[in-house]
């Protein structure tokens, strides 16, 4: 055995993913924890003192202990979010500061809800657990909402962070900036290299340079990243598509195709990807 | 408006380095230890440690955690289309910080475990590689990433039986007994308690167990305890026979001894000298810093 001291002053009591029943307003209230929000879809509009504040898709908010917040709207149809209450220990060792902005833009969704819904599997496995799973279950819960805190908190060193640039020019960027919003939107119909030329009036072999010049990836590769992308938003969640059916939404015509592409990139295949989000918890008030 | 909030947080390890690697074909080549603490997780496939004179497989699915010592020289070897990860990582020593009555946690971490959830320590690690291999990517992140990645590993000891699906119960009933050899080794554990505790006829038990692996439940125990007491005999040295014995489930250093020397043909400390005699001789190594 290896004994390594993990301890951390973060200490989550328990986390969900709130969605809006389409009617109702946050409850107005004082907690003893602080609270991380995090919108994926929808405007959550809350107050705290005498701050407002309005949360779009992809914000996080921090609520404080001892300070009265409540809702400033009624809830917005399209309203989910993630919540977690967490609280601050005194007292451990060998810490460092991290500055997190209150309200937050993240860089990188996906991953702060992969790892929600981490946390939120983990929360209704341990409490389906005949025993507890104990102390390093424990520390994870906390772990994680430390990597969440890091993830919305390093936002602000990454970006000020300038890529090598290794003289992209503006009319590339701007091409792969097109192509980009060109796969976006097409990226669940039967579309490739080729096509996307065809559509934007390009020659091919001019924009997979231009393209790969300013991103550093084929577009393939991006298109691949998109339709990946989409198949794990639909893992994660609750519907029941079977593998197949989750591949063709995507834009695969080819399961077995998407299963060597999905395992290429994330290191799983689709079905051990889902389950990972074996469990979830959705509250509506 | 938009005022900042300031958090405490851990920082328990250094991120240093990591890499998966894909071979088709078998391979073998020297681990580089940079001085670090080196995780290994073999994804697909098989690999093993080797160093002058001992062997430590890693089959799928296992982890095997390599502590920092500069003059041990390793060689990985891995069979044809295997998959494994390696993680290099420093844990900055907590030197007068730590005074008494402070809340501190630590967390026991097998040498050589089977990962809980193979796929959540996969989905960790790539998270890593991918966070490493980001332009201006953030060193806090990476370390986070490593503590949950150590955590996971943490609860390999920790491992609950989930609930069998119907089909292939066989098989299932051998995973859970497993699970639970796994999870439990280190404490006083026997046949009846795994069967009390998966709710079987401990006989009934004993029997299925027996017919699908030709081995006892007894012997599976003691296995397991000899392969993590082999490990660790290798890798600390600074640990006497009779702690690795506690630290093993074995009360009775004389006992753990013969258990030992039936399972591997020697006696824990000849085994442990016979390496390191010929370890020694293989020279220093070329201990590099890391890129």
């Amino acid at each position: 055995m290896f004994q390594l001291d993990l301890s951390n002053p973060i200490e989550p009591l328990n986390a969900g993913l709130f969605v809006s029943p389409g009617y109702g307003t946050h409850d107005t209230r004082v907690v003893d924890s602080y609270e991380l929000l995090f919108v994926v879809s929808g405007t959550l509009k809350l107050f705290e003192e005498s701050e407002q504040f309005e949360v779009q898709a992809n914000q996080t908010l921090i609520l404080c202990p001892g300070l009265q917040h409540g809702g400033a709207a009624p809830y917005h149809p399209d309203l989910n979010f993630y919540w977690v209450h967490f609280r601050v220990r005194d007292g451990v060792a060998g810490t460092i500061g991290l500055r997190v902005p209150k309200l937050a833009t993240v860089a990188d969704p996906e991953f702060l809800v992969e790892l929600f819904c981490q946390y939120i599997s983990d929360q209704e496995e341990e409490s389906r657990a005949e025993t507890a799973i104990g102390g390093a279950r424990e520390l994870g819960f906390s772990h994680l909402v430390t990597l969440m805190l890091c993830e919305i908190g390093s936002d602000v060193t990454r970006a000020t962070e300038v890529p090598r640039s290794r003289s992209i020019t503006t009319r590339q960027r701007s091409i792969a900036n097109r192509v980009q919003k060109y796969i976006d939107m097409h990226f669940r119909d039967a579309i490739g290299t080729t096509s996307i030329a065809a559509e934007l009036g390009y020659s091919t072999d001019y924009l997979e340079r231009s393209f790969h010049h300013a991103r550093g990836q084929s577009i393939v590769e991006a298109l691949h990243e998109r339709r990946v992308s989409e198949a794990r938003t639909l893992l994660r969640g609750s519907g029941r598509k079977n593998i197949s059916e989750i591949a063709f939404a995507c834009g695969f015509r080819d399961p077995r195709y998407f299963r060597r592409v999905f395992k290429r990139i994330t290191g799983l295949t689709p079905g051990q990807f889902r389950s990972l989000y074996s469990r979830t918890h959705i509250n509506t008030h | 408006m938009n005022n900042d909030l300031s958090f405490q947080i851990a920082n328990p390890v250094e991120p240093i380095a990591g890499s998966l690697e894909v071979s088709d074909s078998a391979v073998s080549k020297p681990l580089r230890l940079r001085d670090c603490y080196v995780l290994l997780f073999v994804s697909r496939g098989n690999a093993g440690i080797r160093s002058a004179g001992f062997h430590i497989r890693v089959e799928a699915g296992q982890t095997l955690l390599i502590d920092p010592e500069p003059s041990r020289r390793l060689t990985i070897e891995v069979e044809s289309d295997t998959e494994h990860y390696l993680l290099w990582f420093r844990c900055p020593s907590r030197h007068d910080e730590s005074v008494a009555g402070e809340v501190s946690r630590h967390l026991g971490i097998p040498v050589l475990a089977s990962a809980r959830r193979p796929e959540r320590l996969t989905y960790l690690l790539r998270r890593y590689l991918h966070q490493q291999d980001r332009r201006g990517s953030s060193r806090l992140l990476r370390a986070g990433l490593l503590v949950l990645i150590l955590c996971e590993v943490a609860m390999s000891n920790a491992t609950e039986s989930v609930d069998p699906p119907e089909e292939n119960w066989p098989n299932t009933i051998v995973s859970r007994v497993d699970a639970y050899i796994a999870a439990h080794y280190r404490e006083q554990i026997g046949t009846f308690d795994i069967a009390a505790e998966l709710r079987y006829n401990p006989d009934y038990l004993e029997r299925a167990y027996r017919h699908l692996t030709e081995l006892s439940i007894r012997d599976a125990i003691h296995l397991r305890r000899v392969n993590e007491a082999a490990a660790q005999l290798l890798l600390h040295c600074e640990r006497s026979v009779s702690e690795i014995a506690t630290m093993c489930g074995y009360h009775d250093v004389n006992y753990f001894r013969r258990v030992f020397k039936k399972a591997m043909r020697t006696t824990p400390n000849r085994y442990r000298h016979a390496v390191s005699a010929e370890d020694s001789g293989a020279g220093r190594s070329n201990t590099r810093v890391p890129a």
